[in-house]
């Protein structure tokens, strides 16, 4: 089965646990979630020289989350559906960014099916 | 993005003198309408808008270098000075540091993203030691404009 590196950066805080949630609706296996920030945020409060164009990223976020997940290739465009359907769309300014990326080897995916703990046998006497 | 496409040896001025940063600024703006590069009539318009960046923060970048960039609605096309100011300048650099060597970006307000690249290659081309030494220790505007063409090969 091939897989691909999908990323999303999520510059709306308060989506973030709906995009979560809809992965593992999609049957995500797990990803790796990142607190980040954008260009816009650097180049406007950490690099003095370029702060007089801050206008140019208007929009950007204090902070924004990057969601890296190696997944089926076969679920990359149901996690973009589903983010699309969080955000409505990506065609807003600065709303984010979503992308996915061919994975040439990957190591560490577990096939197995984790089994749920099941709940402990009440004692009897 | 190629600096020396927006530069000319006539706009490197190499023996300016000023006391303060509106001085230096001014002395830069009137070398560029001295060698043709900015109408007279958009000299003063240009310095408020020069000055006005500073106001955001000091483009004294450190180490005796500073950067002031500014755009106005009615230039032309976007054009780099290079001034350098032998005995210094209290430019109120992020380092406190007097400021010798000023690069100055002017252009048009219609084009910020070019603008910001061309920011951004001075920033990036500064980061080479060596170039900037060789300007820093040059007189010769000829030599100036060619380690630029150098570094940019």
């Amino acid at each position: 089965m091939s897989h691909e590196l999908f990323i999303c950066v999520i510059n709306r805080p308060e989506a973030v646990e709906d995009v979560i949630a809809g992965m593992l609706e999609i049957g995500v296996r797990g990803c790796t979630i990142i607190d980040t920030k954008g260009m816009g945020k650097v180049i406007s409060q950490d690099i003095p020289i370029f702060s007089g164009f801050k206008t140019l990223f208007a929009g950007a976020r204090e902070s924004n989350v990057t969601i890296f997940s190696v997944m089926d290739a076969d679920l990359v465009d149901d996690a973009i559906k589903i983010i699309e359907d969080i955000y409505q769309s990506f065609s807003e300014p600065s709303s984010g960014i979503a992308f996915s990326l061919p994975i040439s080897r990957v190591k560490g995916i577990s096939k197995k099916e984790p089994e749920m703990e099941s709940e402990p046998e009440p004692e009897t006497e | 993005m190629r600096i020396t496409e927006y530069l000319t040896k006539e706009m490197i001025a190499v023996d300016l003198k000023a006391s303060g940063k509106e001085e230096a600024i001014a002395a830069m703006v009137d070398h560029m309408v001295a060698q043709g590069g900015v109408e007279t009539a958009r000299r003063d318009a240009l310095k408020e808008k020069l000055t006005e960046r500073e106001a955001l923060g000091s483009t004294g970048v450190g180490g005796g270098v500073a950067i002031p960039h500014a755009s106005g609605e009615d230039m032309e096309k976007m054009m780099v000075a290079i001034g350098k100011f032998p005995e210094g300048v209290d430019y109120k650099a992020i380092d406190g540091k007097p400021v010798e060597l000023v690069f100055m970006i002017v252009g048009p307000a219609r084009q910020p993203r070019a603008h910001l690249q061309l920011l951004a290659a001075i920033v990036r081309i500064l980061r080479n030691k060596s170039l900037l030494k060789s300007i820093q220790e040059s007189t010769d505007p000829e030599h100036i404009y060619k380690s630029l063409m150098d570094a940019e090969r």
